[in-house]
């Protein structure tokens, strides 16, 4: 049987645990109204930084837990836009000096994070 | 001999009647995404069962499953849950999510409680399971009553609880 990807976000799981209507969360979270968490539970768009932080305070989950599937995405797309730069990167040939110092620099941060990332990106 | 499924994978358990359906979904090992019971009495014949089975299309589209599982009735007693039944079905295999029909005695051993005589001492072991769904349990139905129609959202958790322990026979398809 074939694992699921993860969900955009679990918020209507967590919101039906603890007891909350829609309303009641859409209140805490500072949205207009529950249409726009409706919208939000059924994957319809993505929260803002500032929604994302509130549903994770009210209902105690963190919110890389809570948003599990938009955290996963993210980060493998910024994994491989980061792949891309570094390649760009490496095939600049030809300078010299101070510029050759920094692409070296960003080359080996990118590579640390893209080595620090890849194990996460397995895992989840 | 029974096992447990991995982790991560989606079920959709669905207790079906001709006028109402409770459904859970699971994510192995044991995180319930969603439950509830939708009730159809306004709309009637052919409306019904049209507009019942838009909420089974949206709870797939929704979910995303890997499993679907219905209790097995092997004749069922209504033209009309044959139709929903073969319609689950065909929406399931368009999206090609197989199904799994459980028969009570399986969901029962499943629980792990095969004395289990009603429905409400089979519902009170899915709320040890899920303590937040106890506020949800209704009292234990007394001779000359109807049954809640909360009693299908816990029939549809149990079968969800026992989806996620396979047997080490063939899937059926109804």
């Amino acid at each position: 049987m074939r694992q699921n990807q993860k969900l955009p976000n679990y918020l209507r799981a967590y919101r039906k645990k603890c007891g909350f209507t829609q309303e009641e969360l859409a209140r805490l979270a500072q949205l207009s109204g529950k249409a726009e968490l409706c919208e939000l539970e059924r994957f319809h768009r993505e929260p803002s930084y500032r929604t994302a932080r509130a549903c994770a305070k009210a209902l105690g989950v963190p919110a890389p837990r809570l948003f599990a599937g938009i955290e996963a995405s993210t980060e493998r797309e910024t994994v491989r836009r980061m792949r891309e730069l570094r390649r760009r990167l490496a095939a600049k040939t030809g300078v010299a000096g101070c510029l050759q110092r920094r692409i070296a620099q960003k080359l080996h941060w990118l590579g640390e994070r893209v080595g620090e990332l890849v194990p996460n990106l397995s895992m989840s | 001999m029974t096992k447990t499924l991995g982790p991560g994978i989606r079920i959709l358990a669905l207790d079906l009647h001709p006028q109402r359906y409770g459904f859970a979904v699971l994510e192995t090992p044991a995180n319930l995404l969603d439950w509830g019971v939708r009730r159809r009495y306004r709309d009637r014949g052919s409306r019904r069962m049209s507009s019942i089975q838009k909420g089974l299309r949206l709870l797939l589209d929704m979910w995303r499953p890997s499993l679907v599982v219905i209790k097995e009735s092997s004749r069922p007693k209504t033209a009309r849950m044959r139709r929903l039944l073969a319609g689950i079905t065909r929406e399931s295999r368009q999206r090609r999510i197989p199904v799994r029909c459980l028969a009570e005695q399986s969901v029962r051993r499943a629980l792990g409680d095969e004395s289990q005589a009603t429905k409400h001492a089979m519902a009170s072991t899915v709320c040890r399971h899920f303590p937040f769904l106890a506020s949800a349990l209704p009292s234990p139905r007394r001779a000359w009553e109807s049954e809640d129609y909360r009693m299908h959202m816990f029939t549809a958790a149990a079968l969800a609880l026992a989806g996620s322990t396979q047997r080490n026979t063939a899937n059926n398809q109804p």
